[in-house]
């Protein structure tokens, strides 16, 4: 257990017909939420059966999108079958068809005597934590022979690395990650992804529109949440040209408080991506507003105001001039 | 033959011990001048009994001088108040009864209380320990009888505005919505009205006394002085905290002041602002009447007693002031 | 022989008097200052108390920033994540007043004192000046010697010392002084008709307004009295003068402060200085008019005037808030009138102590013999009811009220209370001190018959005078008796005698702050209730979600739901909010009353407020309507994360028995300790008056933190050989 939690390591577990688990990995496995059937169970379906084996195939037994197995067609499965728990982190591989169950070899099958029934039964499941260790659970070793499952077991293949992000304020491009921000300013968010092939870091393309690269401009909710869009491959600690440049920009919400840059890019069979950075967005300081003339509304009072100066003028002056007049005036 | 036979049988039961039709009891209500029904040991199992396609708030309470509940009497006008409101806006029952696109299909609802000493029977069956206690009771088409005991819902009583709390909680049991109408109260119009005008008549008339009144500065000051006193010397805090005048102790012994810096009972104020009255006034005293005496030895009597006053009374403050407690050390004379 | 050639020692008798009158005032400085320094001699040099810590934390920003970035603070490590534009929401004069005397004393003096030493010093510094503005205000209503007996009083009446004993760095330090101030500008220029006196009360306005919310007093005050004032019949042009200039300058000068902006023209709260101000227009043109018209002309224009302007007025006032333009009074002006208003609609309100009526003890404790003497001094201005004195009796009544609803406005009692009796003391003294007068005789009187020694008038003059001095030496003792022993306490630091009678210093805040300075990331947020947000803002120097600043109800009822609720639910506001850190206050091992399962049920009040379907108050009671926390505690309150922090591995102390809560005087059971599984503890401090726990990151497999947690247990995990089928919701 501490090996996955806290050293990231890697375990590939395989089932067999015959095969028993050991106690202290059948809990290991209960804990992460995969429950392969005990001794004795088999994995029947006699549906897709041929010369007493199950024979899998794409359509009835392959979990589409799972990156690992492309095509399960005319291969003979001799072994268990599991029942996995609503851990987000489990991606079954592998399931049974809806005809299939896990029940004792010549055994009556009912709902109580059966391990799995239908489809919420699973032969070959994987497992990625959060720290990118991994986990995968086989039925049977007649499924090691797609080396893609052992390579992701193994962090062979499906390993991302998040080589840089970066945010710049589009008026002041030369301070990078600023700390601060204001409203309604435009922000520039640049990620550079790479990904591991034979060892070697190369820039990493996403495949299909499910895929995008998604980041959240966030304060208890996100405010914007944009696809990132990819530009071009560019340098990274790793060398020149290994890592594959995904850029948005957008306007900050006119909205002040402390946000977050948010990317969290979790897909089946690749390892995860997740960044936060929390910047402050601060309101318009005291001398950010428009002023006098730019307010159409002010100008109203402008003008009302020298109004008021020049009739007080010229009641001074027909004060002092005219009044004094009509007052001589009287006198004589 | 079957079927028939049991159609015959559940109508029979539900005129023996089903509820009442939605219609008669709206007839009810309609020739009632009360709106809030009366709930009692001759008709509660005929209205409680299912089924019953109706909604049902009822108030189990006793309003009587024999049973002191204070809770009672507060949430009964509230209750009827929601009752009548809810009769005013829909004085034929409600009339669209279209379940479509509502949570609950819209059935009518019909508000009853229960006075406990017209209905001991009514309250043994509920086995009720403490009232008031409102109920609701769903439509339900279960007939038989008792069935209400497991489908009713208990109101509860949380701090706050009942009248508001209450329309709250029904509506979102019943998913009507309920407006609350405040009558006026005519006696209260009445009786400001007629304040109104013969004050005015007695403005008209005497308006030069009352203005001579109001120029003198006596009453202004003797009502600044008692308001300040009354001020300073914790009215308000009784006011607000609606603290008790005395404390009697089940021994005839009486509690007249009570321990802590921030607690007190009505009668200190009372105390208090007469040594504060007093004291004030015996400063005054020295200070204008004194000079006024021209005979030296009366006035060094004068001074002598007031100033004896002075001090017994200043002690006595401490000696209260000490009973409050926190430690304090001074005194002049030991009062307690 | 007149008078101004008396001398004594070849000294005219008026230098003597100015010499002693400044003797006075420095000594009477000096006991001010020094009757508040009891707690920096007990404990130290440190800022007291939560409010304090915020006004001490932004004058730390004001000196090491400028002016203008002062202003426009925007504050991202308070209400994490909504952060609080600080520079335009606080009243900025406090921290102006002490950073210009750092500079000053820096620039001018090159005495580079510590920020801190003047933020604790100021408060006794101003009392000093606030006994000399008393002095002035007092001469004003009788004479120099009711201005010294009221400053000697206001400087030692500990209802004023509460507010002021040096570190407690808060607005009300310099409010008080100001307060004073502009009420003796406001009187001289009543009196005088002065432009350039009302000026100066539009200065120290000003002045107030940016140092203290309660400057809406004075806007209410000055127009009252010039409102009592016309009705007495009593309107001239001097009145006139003044008002006019004082509300023109003074409105103008208030609204450039951000955090009052243009709330003394949208406010109700300030519109009855608009209204005078109105009314003393209508009054001059109506005098005006009176002087030139007949007399019966002139009161038929005035009937119908009158009832045109008054209904204009009213329907102008209810269509103005009807229609959004005015703001309704604010909440804390309302409860000072409707008392139950706040205990109904603003739980936040309700629950600051400070907002507790006041019981007489308090006022007694607070001005000792000042209080009955108070009314005889009221009696006084009612004998002579010149302008000033009209001014005096309504404050004196209208405080009186505000401050038998509120606590904290014995305050703005102090000042008024101290200046009647100090009318009525010197009448009193004014009658019996001049013993001079019994020896010497009037012109008619000379050569008649001589007179006898007058030994009775003697007597009855000295049996007063004693027995005056005896309560003032009185007055005295109970002042520094009340000081030493109610309002020198630090508030973060405690102190308790040992049972030897030795002083014994409690100093867990200070402690625990300290370790998460220490020990958890600089931009680590902690979680706490909010009456702890500025200390940890100013001492732990961490993010917070809440503090003392109220602004957001929605953002505290957050936190208290937290609080209120099973650690699954507060979880998911843990991760919502980022929370780091969760510090709770326990005081149950000790016997400290302050702490928070006392404060819970604001917390859970308060969050029930906002959401009324989660939370419900009575759920934290007993079936018997108890508040308890034993083995009788109900469901709600023994799930609640507030419990858990609170009595987590409190019975272990114990060992096996129930623990002993010393605040509640209840136990709590041995046998059923609280689980936490979200959070983990990671400090307590020496007298658990502090917990600080640290919530726990998402588990790394996905499975939920209570399961992980069971996982980790020791024994936990038996050898389970019979393997079952596990029930599983189904798979989505």
């Amino acid at each position: 257990m501490k090996f996955v939690n806290h050293f990231g390591g890697n375990v590939i577990s395989i089932g067999g017909e015959k095969s028993v688990l050991p106690n202290g990995i059948r809990s290991f496995l209960n804990e992460l939420g995969i429950y392969p059937s005990p001794k004795n169970f088999n994995y029947l379906d006699h549906f897709n059966t041929k010369d007493g084996s199950v024979v899998l195939s794409s359509e009835n037994n392959l979990v589409p999108g799972n990156r690992l197995v492309e095509s399960l067609d005319n291969v003979k499965y001799h072994g268990n079958g599991a029942l996995i728990s609503n851990n987000e982190l489990i991606f079954p591989i592998v399931k049974s068809s809806s005809t299939g169950y896990t029940g004792k070899a010549g055994e009556q099958v009912d709902s109580s005597t059966a391990w799995t029934l239908g489809e919420q039964g699973f032969l070959a499941v994987g497992l990625q934590a959060l720290n990118n260790a991994r986990v995968a659970w086989l039925g049977s070793s007649e499924l090691l022979q797609f080396e893609h499952i052992y390579k992701w077991a193994f962090q062979k293949q499906g390993v991302l690395k998040l080589q840089y992000v970066e945010h710049y304020n589009t008026k002041n491009e030369t301070a990078q990650n600023p700390h601060l921000y204001r409203i309604n300013d435009d922000v520039v968010y640049t990620i550079g992804v790479s990904e591991s092939v034979d060892g070697e870091w190369v820039p990493y393309q996403i495949a299909s529109d499910d895929d995008q690269l998604q980041v959240s401009f966030k304060l208890l909710d996100p405010y914007q949440r944009l696809n990132l869009v990819s530009v071009g491959p560019s340098d990274s600690p790793d060398g020149p040209a290994t890592a594959q440049t995904y850029r948005v920009n957008f306007t900050v919400p006119d909205h002040h408080g402390v946000f977050t840059f948010e990317l969290d890019y979790k897909r089946v069979g690749l390892s995860y991506l997740q960044d936060k950075r929390v910047v402050t967005v601060r309101h318009l300081a005291n001398d950010e507003f428009k002023r006098s003339w730019d307010i159409t509304n002010s100008w109203l009072y402008i003008v009302s105001v020298a109004i008021v100066i020049a009739a007080w003028f010229l009641f001074v002056i027909s004060y002092i001039y005219v009044g004094n007049t009509n007052y001589q005036k009287k006198n004589v | 033959m079957h079927l028939q036979l049991f159609l015959v049988v559940s109508a029979l039961w539900t005129l023996v011990l089903g509820g009442l039709t939605d219609d008669q009891l709206l007839n009810i209500v309609k020739n009632n001048k009360n709106k809030l029904l009366n709930l009692n040991d001759e008709n509660y199992e005929a209205i409680l009994n299912g089924p019953r396609d109706y909604h049902i708030v009822a108030m189990f309470t006793s309003e009587s001088s024999h049973i002191n509940c204070v809770l009672c009497r507060e949430i009964g006008p509230e209750f009827e108040l929601v009752a009548n409101s809810w009769y005013q806006d829909h004085p034929e029952g409600i009339t669209d009864f279209d379940p479509e696109g509502k949570d609950i299909a819209p059935k009518n609802v019909y508000f009853f209380k229960a006075e406990y000493l017209e209905s001991k029977n009514l309250f043994g069956t509920f086995q009720l320990n403490s009232i008031p206690k409102i109920f609701y009771f769903k439509p339900s088409d279960k007939a038989g009888p008792n069935n209400y005991q497991s489908e009713k819902l208990e109101y509860q009583f949380f701090q706050g505005d009942h009248k508001s709390l209450m329309i709250q909680w029904l509506s979102v049991l019943t998913g009507h919505h309920y407006n609350l109408h405040i009558p006026i109260d005519k006696t209260k119009v009445i009786t400001n009205v007629v304040w109104v005008v013969s004050s005015l008549i007695v403005i008209k008339k005497f308006h030069k006394n009352i203005f001579a009144v109001l120029r003198s500065r006596i009453p202004w000051s003797v009502l600044s002085i008692i308001a300040t006193l009354f001020f300073i010397t914790g009215y308000m805090f009784n006011q607000i905290r609606g603290t008790p005048y005395v404390i009697d102790h089940d021994n005839g012994k009486v509690d007249y002041f009570t321990k802590g810096q921030q607690n007190q009972l009505g009668v200190e104020t009372q105390i208090m602002s007469f040594i504060y009255g007093a004291l004030g006034l015996l400063v005054v005293v020295l200070i204008k009447k004194v000079p006024e005496i021209k005979h030296d030895t009366v006035a060094l009597i004068l001074v002598s007693v007031v100033s004896t006053l002075i001090f017994l009374l200043f002690s006595l403050i401490l000696a209260i002031f000490g009973l409050k407690g926190m430690g304090f050390p001074y005194k002049f004379i030991n009062f307690f | 022989m007149g008078k101004s050639q008396l001398k004594v020692l070849g000294v005219p008798i008026e230098t003597i008097r100015v010499l002693l009158r400044v003797i006075i005032f420095i000594s009477i400085a000096g006991a001010a200052i020094s009757s508040r320094l009891f707690s920096v001699i007990r404990f130290e040099s440190i800022i007291h108390e939560f409010d304090p810590w915020f006004n001490f934390r932004a004058t730390k920003y004001l000196v090491s920033h400028s002016f203008y970035e002062f202003l426009n603070w925007f504050d991202d490590r308070t209400w994490y994540p909504l952060g609080r534009v600080t520079g335009g929401t606080l009243y900025p004069g406090l921290m102006v007043t002490s950073g210009a005397i750092w500079h000053i004393l820096r620039d001018w003096f090159s005495m580079p004192v510590d920020i801190r030493n003047i933020c604790v010093m100021l408060a006794p510094a101003f009392s000093g000046l606030t006994a000399i503005a008393t002095y002035f205000f007092t001469k004003e209503m009788k004479d120099s010697n009711a201005g010294l007996l009221a400053a000697i009083f206001m400087g030692i009446a500990p209802g004023y010392i509460s507010r002021s004993v040096a570190g407690s760095y808060d607005n009300e330090a310099i409010a008080i002084t100001l307060l004073m101030a502009t009420f003796y500008f406001w009187i001289k220029a009543m009196k005088l008709g002065s432009v350039f006196y009302a000026t100066w009360t539009a200065l120290f306005y000003f002045y107030m307004v940016s140092a203290w919310g309660g400057y809406v007093f004075i806007t209410n005050l000055i127009p009252l009295h010039v409102f009592v004032l016309i009705l007495m019949g009593r309107y001239n042009k001097k009145l006139y003068t003044a008002y006019t200039t004082w509300y023109a300058l003074g409105t103008l000068a208030s609204m450039q402060i951000p955090f009052v902006g243009f709330l003394p023209i949208r406010s109700n709260d300030h519109m009855a200085a608009l209204g005078v101000f109105g009314l003393l227009q209508l009054v001059g043109v109506g005098n005006y008019v009176k002087a030139q018209v007949p007399s019966r002309q002139f009161k038929s224009f005035l009937v119908v005037s009158l009832t045109l302007v008054f209904l204009l007025g009213i329907g102008g006032l209810f269509g103005l808030t009807a229609m959004g333009w005015i703001a309704p009074w604010t909440g804390r002006f309302y409860s000072l009138w409707d008392t139950s208003y706040a205990k109904i609609h603003i739980p936040i309100i309700a629950s600051v102590s400070e907002h507790q009526p006041t019981a007489w003890p308090a006022f007694f404790f607070d001005t000792s013999m000042l209080i009955w003497l108070f009314p005889a001094g009221i009696y006084m201005c009612f004998q002579e009811l010149r302008d000033e004195h009209v001014f005096v009796i309504i404050y004196g009544v209208l405080c009186s009220y505000f401050a038998g609803v509120m606590v904290r406005l014995m305050l703005t009692l102090t000042p008024i209370v101290c200046v009647s009796a100090a009318i009525a003391l010197s009448k009193l003294f004014d009658v019996y001190l001049n013993i001079v007068d019994l020896f010497t005789t009037t012109e008619e009187e000379k050569g008649k018959k001589p007179k006898a020694f007058p030994a009775a008038a003697l007597i009855s003059r000295v049996v007063v005078l004693l027995s005056f001095a005896f309560y003032l030496f009185y007055f005295v003792l109970h002042c520094t008796w009340v000081t030493s022993n109610a309002y020198s306490s630090p508030s973060v630091v405690l102190a308790t005698n040992n049972p030897d009678g030795s002083q014994h210093i409690i100093d867990d805040y200070r402690e625990a702050y300290y370790w998460l300075r220490m020990n958890t990331p600089e931009d680590a947020k902690v979680m706490a209730w909010w009456d702890y947000g500025y200390q940890i803002g100013g001492m732990a120097d961490r993010t917070t979600l809440v503090d003392n600043n109220t602004w957001n109800n929605t953002h505290i009822a957050t936190v208290g739901k937290a609080m209120a609720s099973p650690e699954e639910v507060s979880y998911k506001i843990f991760r919502q909010h980022d929370v780091d850190y969760v510090l709770i206050i326990f005081g149950g091992l000790l016997g400290y009353s302050g702490d928070d399962i006392n404060k819970f049920l604001w917390m859970v009040r308060i969050a029930e407020g906002i959401w009324p379907d989660e939370i419900h108050e009575r759920d934290y009671f007993t079936e018997r309507g108890e508040y308890k926390v034993d083995k009788d505690a109900s469901k709600a309150m023994k799930e609640s994360l507030m419990y858990k922090l609170s009595y987590y591995r409190f019975a272990e102390l114990y060992g096996g028995r129930d623990g002993a809560d010393r605040v509640r005087n209840q136990q709590i059971p041995a046998n059923d300790p609280p689980q936490l599984s979200t959070v983990e503890e990671v400090f307590t401090s020496e007298n658990w008056i502090v917990r600080i726990y640290k919530v726990k990151d998402l588990d790394n497999v996905g499975r939920d933190l209570k399961q992980a947690t069971a996982f980790e247990q020791p024994g936990a995990s038996k050898k389970n050989r019979s393997i079952k089928k596990p029930k599983l919701d189904i798979r989505i």
